[in-house]
């Protein structure tokens, strides 16, 4: 059923991670290509495919007793920039995550904690929800979020998600093989697994049209749709029919049709079966037309955020629509030829796209879970 | 058009982790064992979900939806994996075991176990139980035409118990199957209980001795499933920053 009524306005953004501190250093990253992925010094990663991680060059916001919450604070204090406190008592917080928080645990440091506690620190007093929806778990806070805005039950929600770079996490998906010798190379040939990489990305939502504190200027962008569904045939394996799904969910709800869509941000891994599913649940909506419709990944040189992939990558379609111009896929090349008639970009600079209007965000997790959210010019 | 959102069939149930535990606490010998329950619960967490599935008619899976909620998750694939690193064994790290690193690994089960293919979120953290039921309840308000199967599995470590001021407690897990009103009498879905907002109140007066996620939902179950004949049931629960209490009107 189309919800067309349910979109709301992006009024803000924050963002931390190995591009930088701030949506400025985010977009000079997705254009150059450059980001901060040292090897990891903070555990033990000897034997592991991958030694390097990705990380925020510089100081963050936090006290240091708890990394992911740090990053959330650092990102989403950004995104209220200009709220005053009395405003702030309104908002809501939503944050997705895989952290596992304190192991043992502590009271106050369970993972659950996350989005109270970053509330708590940066003085907001509205609903505070923490989201766990594996490496989907940012875009599926939006999505959460989205719909406590529109139902009237927040008048301003923050959300997006935050995850550190965690030795359970990192060695676990080693155990699984998920790691890849050279970090994310999505739609590459010499694909080979993902890297990990710490960082927070948060959106400011309001009501569209609405009178809440951010809506007095235009917004930076349109949240028309949220497409959520959990379908494979396994957990371990992504289901393009589940992606191809949430996609169309996702349309449905934005109202709109394939061919309004201007622009694709994938999840884009750099599995080879994440890359393959998303490639044809993309091929099974979009048909022929797929051809002339430019996909990226942000993964090339973010690497994998975890909880705050599908935040940050919903970040970049709001900044590609704001400086009309697509970032590049770095990394892909060598192309493989699973991508044979798609418009991947990977071009060495950010490709001017004066028209673009509309651009559809893809996340994924692990047990099969797909996210896809529509993003519109304001 | 009736609107209000309706239960149409609950379960609710233990899922005994005592000998989980048990292996955890006996170290390495028991990594072997502790891989086979990390397993082996979330089965029957799904299969619970599948008795209240069943109970509501088996609603078509394609659409409906599963949202979850949980204090803890699946804090114990962390607290294993831990000990194991603590311990210098990494090659004993179970790859099947990660995929329930993170709390939605059950959620995602169930969808996977029954075919759901709708609408999906893991809710974590204290209060979660009730916000699950709230994020089901909003859904359904602004995309009715499918049912979401809202409930909240605990698989509390002895230490994770602690942590969250709990004497140590067996695992549990409990579902409602939350439709609107006009979609389940359309389907002739028997409708056992009407319910009332998830309202935000101060966690003082949400402070509930059972502090898992199940606590109001299992009540939830056992009012409007039973032969009591109690015409409203209030439950609570308390978050971090917020308390939740939703009231249902039973129907007879």
């Amino acid at each position: 059923m189309s919800t067309q009524g349910s979109a709301v306005a992006v009024t803000g953004l924050g963002v931390c991670g190995p591009g930088g501190v701030g949506v400025a250093a985010l977009w000079e990253a997705l254009s150059t290509g450059r980001a901060h992925r040292p090897p990891i010094t903070a555990f033990d990663a000897t034997g592991a495919t991958l030694g390097a991680s990705g990380e925020v060059p510089g100081p963050t916001g936090g006290d240091g007793t708890w990394r992911a919450l740090d990053l959330a604070e650092t990102a989403v204090s950004e995104a209220l920039d200009g709220l005053d406190g009395a405003v702030r008592e309104r908002v809501a917080l939503v944050l997705g995550t895989t952290d596992p928080g304190a192991v043992p645990p502590r009271p106050g440091y369970c993972a659950g904690e996350l989005a109270p506690a970053c509330a708590e620190r940066t003085g907001l007093g509205g609903e505070a929800l923490t989201i766990a929806n594996a490496s989907a778990s940012g875009a599926a806070a939006i999505a959460v979020a989205r719909d406590l805005v529109a139902a009237g039950e927040a008048a301003t929600a923050v959300a997006g998600g935050a995850d550190a770079v965690t030795d359970m996490a990192f060695l676990g998906l080693n155990s699984l093989r998920t790691l890849g010798p050279e970090g994310c190379r999505p739609f590459s040939t010499r694909r080979r697994g993902i890297g990990l990489s710490e960082g927070a990305a948060v959106l400011r939502l309001e009501p569209l049209g609405g009178t809440g504190p951010g809506t007095a200027g235009r917004p930076l962008a349109v949240l028309a749709g949220c497409g959520m569904t959990n379908a494979t045939g396994h957990l371990a394996a992504p289901g393009a029919d589940g992606i191809e799904l949430a996609v169309r969910l996702a349309l449905a709800d934005a109202g709109l049709a394939p061919e309004d869509i201007d622009f694709v941000n994938t999840h884009g891994p750099g599995t080879r079966r994440g890359d393959t599913a998303e490639i044809e649940a993309l091929r099974a909506v979009f048909g022929p037309r797929l051809s002339s419709v430019p996909v990226n990944s942000v993964k090339g040189v973010l690497w994998h955020l975890q909880g705050g992939a599908g935040a940050v990558e919903a970040l970049t379609c709001v900044l590609s629509l704001t400086h009309r111009a697509v970032t590049p896929t770095w990394g892909a090349e060598p192309v493989d030829p699973v991508c044979d008639g798609l418009d991947l970009v990977v071009e060495d600079a950010p490709r001017p796209m004066p028209d673009l209007r509309t651009a559809l965000s893809v996340s994924c997790g692990l047990g099969g879970m797909n996210t896809a959210l529509v993003l519109r010019r304001a | 058009m009736d609107d209000h959102v309706v239960i149409t069939a609950v379960s609710s149930g233990e899922v005994d982790t005592e000998d989980l535990w048990r292996a955890h606490t006996a170290g390495a010998e028991g990594w072997r064992e502790v891989n086979t329950w990390t397993r082996e619960l979330p089965e029957r967490v799904a299969e619970l979900a599948g008795r209240a599935l069943t109970g509501a008619g088996a609603p078509d899976p394609a659409g409906t939806g599963c949202v979850t909620g949980s204090v803890y998750g699946s804090g114990h694939v962390a607290e294993s994996i831990r000990a194991r690193l603590d311990a210098g064994a990494r090659a004993s790290l179970a790859p099947e075991s990660f995929l329930y690193f993170n709390a939605h690994g059950v959620t995602s089960l169930i969808c996977l176990r029954h075919g759901l293919g709708g609408y999906c979120a893991t809710v974590l953290g204290p209060g979660a139980g009730m916000q699950a039921l709230a994020i089901g309840q909003r859904r359904i308000r602004l995309a009715g035409d499918a049912p979401v199967l809202c409930g909240a599995y605990e698989l509390f470590s002895p230490a994770a118990a602690r942590a969250c001021g709990s004497e140590p407690v067996t695992g549990w897990a409990a579902f409602l199957v939350l439709e609107r009103a006009s979609r389940a009498r359309a389907r002739g879905a028997r409708v056992l209980a009407r319910t009332g907002p998830v309202e935000k109140c101060p966690p003082s007066a949400a402070r509930s001795a059972d502090v898992r996620a199940t606590a109001p939902l299992a009540e939830l179950a056992a009012v409007v499933a039973g032969d009591r004949e109690a015409a409203t049931v209030t439950v609570a629960a308390a978050g971090r920053r917020h308390g939740y209490r939703c009231t249902a009107y039973k129907e007879g």
